[in-house]
């Protein structure tokens, strides 16, 4: 069994378990293993823009050593934390000086020369490179057909383009190319790669709602019965805030959004337990049942 | 004994401000060999330069110094002044304590002044071993030229050719007229393209002194101004044009039917093609990417519908050696690439479309007649989205420069758009409005006040396609809001860049592109239709986006430059190149291969290395490579040089 050091981050451990949970167990029937760092801390949620925002790379820093001690990949499956770890990774490799003052706070944890060389990679690589569609094609026992899922591309994946550096951000086809190996019907839609809204959730819910409103709208013109999203926070404002959208626009009707890997634990057989859908507020239950996945 | 004269100029306080103008004049009126030592607040101005002049008579100089700006500013002011009073110009050299005295050390006027006490002997040494010099005299191949059959190449080639001299005209495609021929109407007067341009092509066409050579690229060029050898391959058109009538029944019969480029894949055309029925000359080729016959082996329609016997499936490329003095290169521009806009939808939604393609919609002889049917479905477009500034003035996209045109012809598409879909609605999102030609501002006026378009300040973040809509999301930053619109097309006006292949043709030119690959002038404002390289001139969009008065405008400036050219008896050149002592040269050759400009070459028979002088540049390349040290350059020979580093040091 091949194994990773893997960074959960806290939404996996809290509210976003089900992600956490469908990812590892799949893995595992993969032949791979998750290992979770013995020693993580917050990911710093935001990757800090200024130049002389030191501190806030500590901990990111810190992932990247222990991952570093047995390995030179760190997965991380959580958006928000990809983000932060692969743009602390690049900036680390090519930003000499501010290696150098971010370290000059952790002398006592992280030695000077330790080998950074530590690719972080999105837990979807492990199965686009390490195993291939091709292979996760032949490994599905249930594969989803008929099953129209609209993938929705979030922000923090794929931007900016130039750090993260992850597929095409204004055509993306990384979830597509996942959901066809599971037998599913990946949806196009106009707006697959717009902004859910985002924090807005916090400060104006209405224009986050509408953000996500029209996502969704977009979606489920375009004949998508499902939608699926890697993001924590795009899956608050898509799936959570669906009872204030059934309120607030008539005639909208709820569309299930899954996890990234809520799919993949179905292909493979994992139990209803531990998909984890009593996490999400559309359940997604009677539309699995009338497919006969479940 | 060389008698120097030694002439300080203050430039106003620009060298006076720092350096003791006093103290280094009183320090060379004691030096041996210094007949006079004199200073001026503007050396260069008349009163200065008579000063010069004077001093040459009355004191019978024959060496001058002039501590003043950089050679490059004045050098030539100063040699023509002492020519002027009969002193040899190679006579004459400049100590340079401007740029690299005072303007430097400011805060130091002591040391300042020392310095330039030091720059001035140096310069002296050179001086007292100066040569008189003869500039160098060569003959002149009076025959332009010119690369590129638009508007300007059309422009530029029949203004040389009006004056009397020979032109060859070189157009890549196979019929001149370039961009301005796929343009409906033309702003500020809405005049039609065609009847503007139409006149000139044929004038190119049949004027007897222009040599027009369409579907032809040039090859290579060697030589210099006033000489140049180029090779100019003309592609294959597989269609004897001196049978070909232009009767056009190949094209009627051929059955195989592509994307047309003329009409921005919008329309169609056949395999076997004219670009425009009106084409100049009215010849097709065949295009062998597409032809039947070429891809598959069977077909030869043409062949026997051509009543002339005209097809020649055989046809080579052909390489033509020419002579001529003069080139001006007038290659145009092409619209930004389409994968350069992703979040525009610009080659995936076929109804967002640029502003050359709207040309083609609009143009009487274009796919629709000119009627304004949107691609997708040909359904007449009730509400159209205009985007200024795509790909223009954005850094991201590498494109930081405004492409001058756009503000202009958006405008000029939505007001047509109105005149033939009145009960339609404009959307015009621009930056700000640069309508700074004559008429432009009056025009951009009009079409707001009185064809009712609606401008809208701000950028468009993004469309999306839904149903049969374009949803065009942007900001309104003049009332703070966001604005969507649902439209049935959208017109962008993608940015201009350099047209394909330019950065090529500066390779083989011999000369420079600017960080975009235009080509670059040798002086922005003084020097806006030479080239870097001297005998070749630029005109139109090839040195940066413009519209059409002012490439015609800079067409007829490089036209004049190279009638100016023609108009001298002989060429002449600075004498300052290269010169070899025989007896020292062993003819070993490592000078030909240094040298850059393919001026050196070892006489067969006397394995002795020789210079062209019309060639030389005077860089020095052949003297640094010398093992003899037989290579030297005339005044500024290593001895001179080892001289006046002993002084300064």
């Amino acid at each position: 069994m091949v194994s990773y050091p893997y960074f959960p981050g806290c939404a996996l451990s809290t509210k976003a378990k089900a992600l956490d949970i469908c990812a590892r167990e799949s893995l595992k029937l993969l032949g791979f293993e998750l290992v979770e760092l013995t020693n993580w801390t917050c990911c710093g949620a935001v990757f800090p823009l200024c130049d002389d925002e030191h501190i806030r790379l500590v901990s990111p820093v810190r992932a990247l050593f222990e991952a570093s001690k047995t390995s030179d990949k760190l997965v991380a499956l959580c958006s928000a934390c990809f983000n932060v770890l692969r743009r602390t990774e690049k900036l680390f490799r090519e930003n000499k000086e501010r290696r150098e003052r971010v370290l000059n706070y952790m002398d006592e944890e992280v030695p000077k020369n330790f080998a950074d060389n530590v690719k972080v990679i999105h837990f979807i690589d492990i199965i686009a490179e390490d195993l291939t569609f091709t292979v996760l094609k032949e490994k599905v026992k249930k594969p989803l057909i008929d099953l129209k899922i609209a993938p929705f591309y979030d922000c923090l994946t794929f931007r900016p383009p130039k750090e993260m550096n992850y597929d095409d951000p204004e055509n993306p086809r990384i979830f597509s190319n996942f959901l066809m190996s599971l037998g599913a019907t990946p949806i196009d839609f106009p707006y697959r790669s717009e902004c859910c809204g985002a924090h807005l959730a916090v400060s104006d819910r209405d224009a986050s709602l509408e953000c996500s409103y029209k996502i969704l709208k977009s979606a489920a013109d375009a004949g998508a019965e499902a939608m699926l999203t890697a993001c924590p926070l795009c899956h608050y404002n898509l799936d959570s805030r669906q009872l204030e959208m059934m309120e607030k626009f008539p005639g909208f009707k709820p569309l299930p959004v899954f996890y990234l890997t809520q799919p993949l634990g179905i292909a493979l057989g994992l139990s209803t337990e531990l998909l984890g859908f009593s996490k999400n507020k559309i359940s997604p239950l009677p539309l699995l049942k009338e497919k006969g996945l479940i | 004994m060389k008698k120097v004269g030694l002439f300080i100029c203050h430039c106003g306080s620009n060298i006076a401000g720092t350096v003791n103008i006093e103290k280094v004049k009183n320090y060379f009126l004691s030096e041996k060999g210094i007949t006079v030592s004199d200073d001026y607040k503007y050396m260069c101005s008349e009163p200065g330069q008579k000063k010069l002049r004077d001093a040459i008579t009355e004191k019978e100089l024959n060496g001058v110094v002039v501590a003043c700006c950089s050679p490059r500013m004045h050098e030539i002011t100063f040699r023509n002044a002492a020519l002027a009073a009969g002193l040899n110009p190679y006579q004459v050299e400049i100590a340079n304590i401007r740029e690299q005295c005072s303007w430097v050390h400011q805060k130091d006027k002591e040391k300042a002044t020392e310095k330039a006490i030091q720059i001035i002997k140096t310069m002296i040494e050179k001086v007292k071993r100066d040569e008189p010099l003869t500039p160098i005299e060569f003959d002149i191949t009076k025959k332009a030229l010119v690369i590129g059959g638009g508007i300007a190449g059309i422009t530029a080639a029949v203004d040389i050719a009006n004056a009397g001299y020979e032109v060859i005209l070189v157009e890549k495609k196979h019929s001149i007229g370039g961009k301005m021929l796929q343009l409906s109407e033309t702003f500020p007067t809405l005049d039609c393209a065609q009847c503007t341009l139409t006149p000139k092509t044929v004038e190119a066409g049949r004027h007897p002194k222009i040599k027009l050579m369409v579907y032809s690229q040039l090859e290579e060029v060697k030589g210099y101004i006033g000489n140049f050898d180029v090779k100019i391959r003309k592609k294959a058109s597989y269609v004897d044009w001196s049978k070909c009538t232009g009767c056009g029944l190949c094209q009627e019969k051929c059955p195989t039917k592509t994307e047309s480029e003329f009409d921005r894949g919008i329309g169609e055309r056949k395999a076997i093609y004219t670009l425009s029925p009106q084409a100049v000359p009215n010849k097709p080729i065949i295009d062998k990417e597409s032809c039947r016959f070429f891809r598959e082996g069977k077909c030869r329609v043409c062949e026997k519908v051509c009543p002339v016997g005209a097809i020649n499936y055989e046809m080579k490329d052909e390489v033509i050696e020419e002579k001529v003095g003069a080139i001006v290169v007038a290659t145009g521009f092409d619209v930004l690439d389409v994968e350069k806009i992703p979040e525009y939808g610009y080659g995936v939604y076929p109804d967002v479309i640029d502003g050359l393609q709207f040309e083609r919609l609009n143009s009487a002889s274009g796919p629709t007649g000119g009627e304004i049917r949107r691609p997708s479905d040909g359904k007449v477009p009730k509400e159209v989205v205009f985007i200024k500034c795509v790909g223009s003035r954005d850094p991201e996209k590498g494109i930081p420069y405004c492409s001058r045109i756009c503000c202009m012809y958006l405008g000029k598409h939505a007001r047509l758009y109105k005149h033939k879909v009145p009960d339609g609605q404009a959307y015009l999102f621009y930056m700000d409005i640069r309508s700074f030609g004559k008429g432009y501002e009056e025009f951009i006026q009009q079409s707001m006040e009185e064809a009712d378009l609606l401008y809208i300040r701000g950028r468009v973040a993004r469309i999306m396609q839904e149903g049969d809509k374009l949803v065009v999301w942007g900001a309104d930053t003049l009332s703070g809001r966001k604005v969507e619109i649902k439209a049935d097309m959208v017109v962008l006006a993608t940015a201009a860049v350099p047209s394909k292949g330019a950065k090529e043709l500066a390779n083989v030119l011999r000369t420079a592109t600017d960080e975009y690959g235009f080509f670059s002038e040798a002086h922005i404002k003084l020097k806006p239709v030479e080239s870097m390289t001297g005998g070749i001139y630029l005109a139109g969009c090839a040195q940066s986006p413009k519209d059409i008065p002012d490439t015609v405008a800079q067409a007829g400036a490089a036209a004049a430059k190279v009638l100016s050219l023609f108009g001298q008896e002989k060429m002449v050149q600075e004498p300052l190149v290269a010169f070899v002592e025989e007896d020292l040269c062993s003819g070993c050759g490592l000078c030909v291969t240094a040298c850059p400009f393919d001026a050196r070459q070892v006489d067969v028979d006397t394995k002795i290395s020789l210079v062209n002088e019309a060639l030389c540049q005077g860089c020095g390349a052949c003297v640094s490579v010398c093992p003899n040290k037989a290579s030297k350059l005339r005044n500024a020979k290593p001895e001179t040089y080892m001289a006046m580093l002993e002084k300064y040091l």
